[in-house]
């Protein structure tokens, strides 16, 4: 293999650089002790790095020379004699170069940046210049050389170098973590380089399970890191959201649940039937509580949000995907999803004084308007308008009346009105507000490395009176109490207040489905009264159904409110026993105080005697966790170990009124103490669970290019049986980094290939395994009633899920990481899944909890970058992921052919959301039109279409490819960026385009308004029938009352503009010179789901799911999507 | 510091280690109570709950099916399917599907837990009458059904119970019932006031299940008159109820209608559902045309129904018995002036819907009136009936006089007082006098008259004793051919949970599982 001159920087243990004048730190004297034996070159550097704030440069063919006898025992000693002791003999010979010792062999006399080269007889000359970063930030210590001489420099304290070069050179500078670059110094005598960051550089040292830092080449699986710019400009709310498209493998089910809503991320698939598919979440190595607080179903509800929407971007450093099993094994039990680990900001280490920095981002959100309905026929039945107040009263929804010809008529309100088309989302929806503003201050003195971080949130929802103020404190400290003893304490502190979350799904209460489908010509203003009430103080009724509210009402009369008080944190105390080993014990906790309040005023159309609910919940989750780590080399092989323990307690209790509750006794009064004593009820719930691990791991290295780990960890679990309450999970993996144990091709940066093998699990829910009673809520004749509590079969024989999974992968760079691809393929296997079995109720239970389930899970990822142009002034940055998954259902239990996911049942038109033995996760089932064995039609004798005898498979509710298409440029001070988000295969049930046709409002049912509606097919008998004229509104509501839901199947795949930022940052030297204070400023114009470029569902976005579930595939009703554009300043002081 | 470092950090895996598996009490769910610190009587008085029901059932399997096939009352309400014979799978199954999850769950979960109790003895006796209650009506709604095995998903494991035969369900229930008037001779509970029928007096818990015998044993009649006659004899030996004040039924003092502590029937008839249905022509006709006294006690005339009790506007109505008009059964109020099912076509059609009689809010339509379980009056029509078949000694005009009077006389256990005098019966008597030509239909008639409200039964005695006869609508869309209904359907989920045994069952029943197919002892005459 060539040599290949690197400059190694070993800034370990305090590159104390902070020193203003250069060659300051080598006046210095220095203690050093060494005892050393035929040792390396590279040993020795590394034993003095660490004793000393020198940095080495020197060619890598050095490295493993071999120094005699080392035996140094300096004090206050100046680097000379120091080095002279140690390199006697060794052949090798040194220089103090700036701040720099450069190394190099006594044979060969050339001496970076003093020597000129041979091979060159040019003019030589000096050259200047600063190299930094893209936000300008000055890069210490990269390194600047001559293309084709052993030339070079390295960069100071200010990112500046000056160097001797021939005339016409060009200099190659590059960086760990940045792509290299070169720049032609022709003419040129000083000169700026910004170097691109550079992500897929395998030199990084990347967070794993456990906290554990680990080399990228040593990692036998795969990982993807996002940094935490990548979230900040074009945001969203909800941490999960943000990541959608970004990582190859991540699928996030975008959901239209509007404000404070939580979002649904699955990794490789889903590998539980009935329980939790989405990963652990950890952040700054404490397990953060990511459960939904409650969401809409079948019967309407709200999303109360998950944990992701309490995480404030300003403060992620950046988010670790840990994908498979064998990358999240060491969490056990909980790592049978993945695991997304997020740091969060901390103080740097070289920062000099205090730091501030202000981050201000700004949105305003429009509606995404996907509606194409029809509008030429208005409100009313039959081809008719309303002819009086009755009949508009009865027909609110109802738009098969007349062409609307601008004629007069009479409305709802029995007022003569303007029969035209109106469009009430611009009347009643607003312009949504999102406004961020953070502030973090950061520094650090001899002891305290320290970074606070303060935030706050306010958003404006689009529909009125709703809103959300979230204010945040995260906190990161870092005490070096002794030089080995370390307490680390970090904090985030969240307080959210929302009002007004929206309903979604099902119509009653919705606002959304009331303004989707109040009759053409209808103006929802109509019904504005005093706050959505009529002169008696009850609700003004759009129309002859309760359940179609009045949007007035529900949004300012019936109200709800939440608050939620968040703490996660932890405290970690480490002990670096020797260089080589430490111990480390953390206590860490997350919890909050989620309280609701909904109170609907007494006169509300569907509950005339109101009713108010109040609940608070009270969670924490508390881990205890000890470690001892090793990391030891010896000659070619390496060690780094790690066994310990954790235990972890969750504890949830809520208390609250049972239900809603009513009537009130003073009308107009909503607390609960002015519910009727009788029926004022109380409820609390309470569940409690204990999981008691040891885990271990051990990653052997040999000679930095073969690398193999084992992990184990065995969980002990409270929820289950205490004879079979305990899963072992090992997981072995092989990296093998073929470009540093082979010669490959100049052009071949780094090639690696790995392989793993793991097994994980997931929880399970306490309580399953034990019969249990509760009382009745009421009496009889003053006797209390007490019931079996169980709507499942308590099983006490249930054991944990096993999920085991294979993978290899390939990752490569070429042209020092111009190109480069990550590959991954994966098999997930799922068995004894906790499912719930549907049993007859005649049983006394309607099901039962069984081990008995079986899915796979297979795919593959793909991410290919590239950095097409890198110039001084230009740099283009791109990158492509792209994942297949595919899963089958293998075993429901002995002749059970299919299960229907929990909760996933459409309102309307009879879909549901099933795992079938054979398919995939997942499946949209429903009637289909019934056909002969041709597939034409059949039809009964009127002309209508008839459904399939018995429901049928309709398609994939989960997408099956999912990928990204990102994009980065830099023009001097310019940066544009944009991210394609897109996925494909698969369906969606809308139940919006259902109540469409009902109401008239779809544009299909233009079809026959005029001469009615043909068909042709063959009749019940199979004849070949036709038949014209059938009336329209029959015919099109036909299909709907007759829930033939194949109609309202679609494809769901798109492609959308997800976001796209367009900055600016001010130079260095102008802010210098015109705002000295301020060290760092950029500004950007910043836009996020811009563009749907391609999409297939008429009249909705096809990521409009109501709820985050497993049962994914229906849409109803859901919040209309916005498009979201502001601006984002971020200032340094 | 180095090795004390390291003993800490060995000391605390060791630890873990240690007490990994152990958890103590951490399963066990603190809000909820264990079952062995459960108090059984609580869950003996949530079966009895179950035993005068809920309004889930009553509403769709009491009232919309029953109590409008029978034409006790009758509803214009398109969901109101037994007005007109159409077809709910959920309103069928209703019974079964509250029953089986709940009051007979709790049965089998109490029977279980005092199967081997000394100190339980009278109660788990109690238990069994409690759960032949139960499972007759379940059976005489559906037939075969699952019975030996129901309700054993924990116990047993057993999540698919197989059908048991009605026949093999009865034979078991009268043996029921016989065991357990045996083992409480002589016994005395401690139960109390937690026994919300009787209170723990186990002399009358014994007459109850010979009582409840009685009614098994002339359900029979049909299909097996020697069974039946056997044990109607049985039942006489061991002692029937003596007077009304031996009735099997649950009062509901300072019941609300936000929960299920009412009347369930009552509590539909004044709040859920108090504008749906009408007192059914048929029934009021039957009971001016004899000059009922109890008219009055079952009907009201109410300018407005549709407000509820507790609304502040709630009325009591006209109650004089002349004033009241029965609803025709079979008509609608949407089909418009042309069609001849619009309530507005009908005969006598007193120009608003208000201006017929609904339930009586003094009695049945309320939601502390007490619910009958088994009464004294219907002991005394049936014994009346087995008096004339012959099968005990007796005077089955003596049974049958007792039965009216105690019928009539019942209404005082809704307030003392309200029942007509014993003038009153006495004239009701002498104008509908016994008459041995036509006793079965007086008889059965009577006892039409006396389960208004349990409408279970109704139905039940209707199918066995074919009386009274009731005109029958041919409404469109109706799945009977325009036939009173004979039984309901199952539960639609059985079809494919329970398959195999499901299946076994229809292919018992002639006719498949319809509303028209007949169980077992509604044997076609």
């Amino acid at each position: 293999m060539k040599p290949l001159c690197i400059v190694l920087f070993l800034v370990c243990f305090g590159l104390k650089a902070q020193a203003s004048q250069k060659n300051e730190v080598f006046n210095d004297s220095f203690n050093v002790n060494l005892s050393l034996n035929n040792v390396t070159l590279k040993n020795v550097i590394d034993l003095l790095s660490k004793q000393t704030d020198v940095v080495f440069s020197y060619d890598k063919s050095l490295e493993t020379r071999v120094v005699n006898e080392v035996a140094v025992n300096a004090k206050n000693e100046s680097l000379n004699v120091i080095l002279d002791k140690i390199l006697k003999g060794s052949g090798i010979k040194y220089e103090i170069k700036d701040h720099v010792v450069l190394l190099y062999d006594s044979k060969n006399t050339k001496s970076a940046g003093t020597t000129k080269s041979n091979a060159t007889q040019q003019k030589v000359r000096k050259v200047s210049g600063i190299v930094k970063d893209k936000n300008g930030e000055s890069i210490i210590g990269a390194s600047v050389k001559v293309k084709g001489e052993k030339v070079g420099t390295v960069t100071g304290i200010d990112g500046d170098f000056s160097l001797s070069v021939p005339g016409n050179a060009t200099l190659v500078i590059s960086y760990i973590g940045y792509v290299t670059q070169e720049v032609s110094i022709a003419g040129k005598e000083n000169i700026t380089v910004t170097l691109a960051e550079d992500v897929h550089s395998l030199n990084e040292v990347v967070v794993t399970a456990m906290g554990i830092k680990r080399q990228k080449r040593s990692i036998g699986y795969s990982t993807t890191e996002v940094g935490g710019d990548q979230l900040t400009a074009s945001r969203d709310l909800n941490l999960g959201n943000a990541l959608s498209g970004k990582i190859s493998g991540v699928s996030v089910a975008g959901n239209a649940t509007g404000l404070g809503g939580s979002s649904r991320v699955i990794i490789r698939g889903n590998a539980s039937l009935a329980g939790n598919n989405q990963p652990l979440y950890v952040i700054d190595g404490v397990p953060f509580d990511n459960a939904n607080q409650g969401n809409a179903g079948t019967w309407g509800g709200m999303d109360m949000g998950d944990g992701l929407s309490n995480i404030n971007p300003d403060d992620i450093a950046n988010v670790q995907v840990l994908k498979g099993a064998a990358a999240s094994a060491l969490y056990g039990y909980r790592g049978g999803n993945g695991a997304i680990l997020i740091t969060t900001k901390s103080g740097k280490k070289d920062q000099d004084g205090v730091g501030l920095e202000f981050n201000n981002n700004l949105t305003f959100n429009s509606i995404y308007d996907y509606r194409d309905f029809q509008k030429t026929y208005g409100q009313g039945t039959q081809g008719i308008k309303p002819a009086d107040q009755t009949s508009a009263y009865q027909t609110y929804n109802s738009s098969w009346g007349a062409k609307l010809d601008g004629s007069n008529f009479v409305n709802r309100n029995g007022e003569t009105a303007r029969y035209g088309y109106i469009d009430n989302w611009k009347n009643f929806y607003r312009t949504g507000v999102d406004e961020t503003a953070s502030l973090a201050i950061s520094g650090k003195n001899d002891k305290v490395t320290y970074r606070f971080g303060l935030s706050n949130t306010f958003s404006q929802a689009n529909l009125p009176n709703a809103g959300l103020n979230q204010q945040g404190i995260n906190m990161n400290t870092i005490y070096d109490i002794s030089k080995k003893l370390h307490l680390t304490i970090n904090a985030n502190y969240i307080f959210e207040h929302v009002n007004g979350r929206a309903n979604l799904s099902d119509g009653n209460g919705n606002t959304n489905a009331t303004l989707l489908y109040l009759a053409n010509g209808y103006d929802v203003r109509w019904l504005k009264g005093n706050k959505g009430a009529s002169t008696d103080g009850s609700e003004l009724q759009p129309g002859n159904n309760v359940y179609f509210n009045n949007p007035y009402w529900l949004q300012y009369r019936k109200t709800n409110e939440s608050d939620k008080n968040r703490l996660t944190g932890a405290a970690t105390l480490r002990y670096d026993i020797t260089d080589w080993l430490y111990a480390q014990g953390q206590v860490s906790r997350d919890g909050y105080i989620l309280s609701f309040k909904q109170v609907q005023p007494d006169g509300a159309a569907a509950d005339p005697n109101g009713y108010i609910q109040e609940y608070e919940k009270n969670f924490s989750e508390m881990n205890l966790n000890y470690l001892i780590g090793l990391n030891k080399k010896f000659n070619d092989f390496s060690v780094n170990a790690t066994v310990g323990g954790n235990r972890q307690r969750d504890i949830t209790k809520q208390y609250g009124t049972n239900g809603g509750i009513r009537p009130f006794v003073i009308s107009g009064i909503y607390s609960t103490s002015n519910v009727s004593a009788s029926t004022r009820t109380f409820a609390k719930d309470y569940t409690e669970y204990q999981v008691n691990s040891v885990y271990g791991t051990a990653d052997f290295g040999y000679k930095d290019w073969l690398f193999l780990n084992f992990t184990g960890r065995n969980d002990w679990f409270s929820t289950l049986d205490p004879k079979n309450n305990h899963y072992f999970y090992p997981s072995v993996s092989l990296s093998w980094m073929l470009s540093d144990c082979f010669k490959l091709p100049e052009w071949v940066t780094t090639a690696k290939v790995r392989a793993s093998l793991a097994s994980a699990s997931n929880g399970t829910s306490p309580y399953l395994t034990l019969l249990t009673y509760t009382m009745n809520d009421f009496t009889v004749q003053g006797q209390s009633m007490g019931y079996i509590n169980n709507s499942a079969v308590p099983n006490a024989f249930l054991k944990p899920v096993k999920i085991s999974e294979k993978e290899i992968g390939a990752n490569a760079s070429f042209f020092k990481n111009r190109l480069g691809f990550d590959f991954a393929v994966y098999e997930k296997n799922t068995k004894d899944d906790i499912v719930p079995v549907s049993t007859s109720q005649t049983s006394g239970f309607s099901s039962a909890y069984r081990n008995i389930g079986e899915i796979r899970n297979r795919g593959l990822e793909l991410m290919v970058f590239g950095v097409p142009v890198s110039t001084n002034d230009f740099t283009w940055n791109t990158s492509l992921n792209l994942a297949y998954n595919n899963s089958k259902v293998l075993y429901l239990g002995e002749g059970v052919k299919s299960i229907t996911i929990d909760g996933a049942q459409s309102r309307s038109g009879q879909a549901s959301i099933r795992n079938i033995v054979g398919d995939s996760y997942g499946q949209i089932v429903g009637y289909k039109y019934k056909t002969d064995a041709k597939g034409n039609k059949v039809y009964n004798p009127d002309g209508l279409p008839v459904r399939s005898d018995d429901v049928e498979v309709l398609g994939d509710g989960v997408y099956k490819w999912t990928g990204g298409f990102h994009n980065d440029f830099t023009y001097k001070n310019f940066t544009l960026s944009f991210l394609l988000d897109f996925k494909l295969g698969a369906k969606l049930f809308s139940g919006t385009n259902y109540s469409l046709y009902s109401t008239g409002l779809h544009k299909n049912t233009l079809q026959g308004r005029v001469g009615g509606v043909s068909v042709s097919g063959v009749d019940l008998s199979g004849n070949s029938f036709s038949k014209s004229g059938i009336d329209a509104q029959t015919y099109w509501k036909w299909i709907a009352d007759q829930n033939i839901t194949e109609e309202f199947v679609y494809d769901a795949s798109f492609l959308k503009l997800r976001e796209l930022s367009f900055g600016y940052n001010f130079s260095k030297s102008f802010l210098a010179s015109k705002v000295p204070f301020i060290k760092g400023m950029s500004v950007s114009l910043v836009g996020r789901n811009l563009w749907t470029i391609v999409k297939h569902t008429p009249n909705i976005d096809p990521e409009s799911a109501y709820n985050n579930s497993n049962g994914q595939g229906l849409e109803l009703n859901g919040y209309p999507a916005t498009r979201n554009v502001g601006f984002n300043l971020n200032v340094k002081f | 510091m180095k090795n004390k470092v390291l003993y800490i950090a060995a000391l605390s895996l060791i630890t873990t280690f240690s007490g990994c598996s152990s958890f103590g009490d951490i399963n066990n769910d603190p809000e909820a109570i264990t079952p062995s610190v459960m108090d059984y009587t609580l869950e003996f008085t949530n079966v009895q709950q179950y035993c005068y029901g809920t309004e889930y059932e009553a509403w769709r399997n009491g009232l919309i099916y029953c109590s409008t096939m029978l034409q006790h009352t009758a509803s214009t309400e398109s969901y109101w399917c037994g007005d007109k014979y159409t077809y709910s799978d959920g309103y069928n199954s209703a019974f079964w599907d509250r029953m089986y999850p709940n009051g007979i769950r709790n049965v089998i979960d109490l029977m279980e837990n005092w199967k081997d109790s000394e100190k339980y003895y009278p109660e788990y006796q109690m238990a069994r009458i409690m759960k032949v209650l139960l499972f007759h009506r379940m059976t005489d709604m559906y037939g075969d059904c699952p019975y030996s095995e129901a309700g054993q998903g924990y116990y047993k494991a057993n999540g698919y119970p197989k059908y048991d035969k009605q026949q093999d369900i009865y034979t078991d229930m009268l043996k029921e019932l016989k065991e357990a008037a045996e083992n409480l001779n002589g016994k005395t509970s401690t139960i109390g006031s937690a026994d919300i029928i009787y209170g723990g007096d186990c002399a009358k818990w014994r007459k109850f299940s010979y009582s409840l015998m009685l009614r098994l044993a002339m359900r029979l009649s049909k299909v097996d008159p020697n069974t039946a006659k056997t044990w109607v004899a049985t039942a006489v030996s061991g002692g029937l109820f003596a007077s009304n004040d031996d009735n099997a039924k649950v009062n509901h003092p300072s019941a609300t209608t936000s929960n299920n502590s009412c009347e369930p029937f009552g509590k539909i008839y004044c709040h859920e559902d108090p504008d749906a249905c009408r007192m059914s022509e048929s029934f009021v006709s039957l009971l001016k045309s004899t000059s009922d006294p109890r008219l009055r006690l079952l009907c009201t005339i109410v300018a407005d129904p549709s407000k509820k009790i507790g609304s502040g506007d709630w009325q009591m109505g006209d109650t004089v018995a002349a004033h009241q008009l029965g609803m025709p059964n079979g008509y609608d109020e949407t089909t418009g002036a042309s069609s001849a099912t619009y309530l507005k076509n009908a005969p006598n059609y007193p120009g608003s819907k208000n201006g017929y009689s609904v339930v009586n809010r003094y009695t049945y339509a309320r939601i502390d009136a007490p619910t009958f379980l088994v009464t004294y009056a219907e002991n005394q029509l049936l014994l009346a009936e087995a008096a004339y078949r012959g099968w005990i000694s007796g005077s089955a005009e003596t049974y049958y006089n007792e039965g009216v009077k105690a019928s009539m006389k019942q209404f005082n256990q809704f307030t003392t007082g309200l029942a007509p005098s014993d003038a009153e019966i006495s004239n009701y008597l002498r104008l509908n006098p016994y008459n041995a030509a036509t006793a079965l239909k007086q008889i059965n008639t009577q006892y039409y008259i006396n389960t208004f409200s349990d409408d279970y039964e109704t139905f039940a005695n209707w199918r066995r004793s074919g009386y009274p006869v009731l005109k029958t609508v041919n409404y469109i869309g109706n799945v009977t051919s325009g036939t009173i209904p004979r039984r309901f359907t199952y539960s639609s989920g059985e079809a494919s949970i329970n398959s195999t045994n499901y299946l076994e069952a229809v292919s018992r029943l002639t006719g498949g599982d319809k509303m028209t197919s007949r169980i077992w002892w509604d044997k076609a005459e």
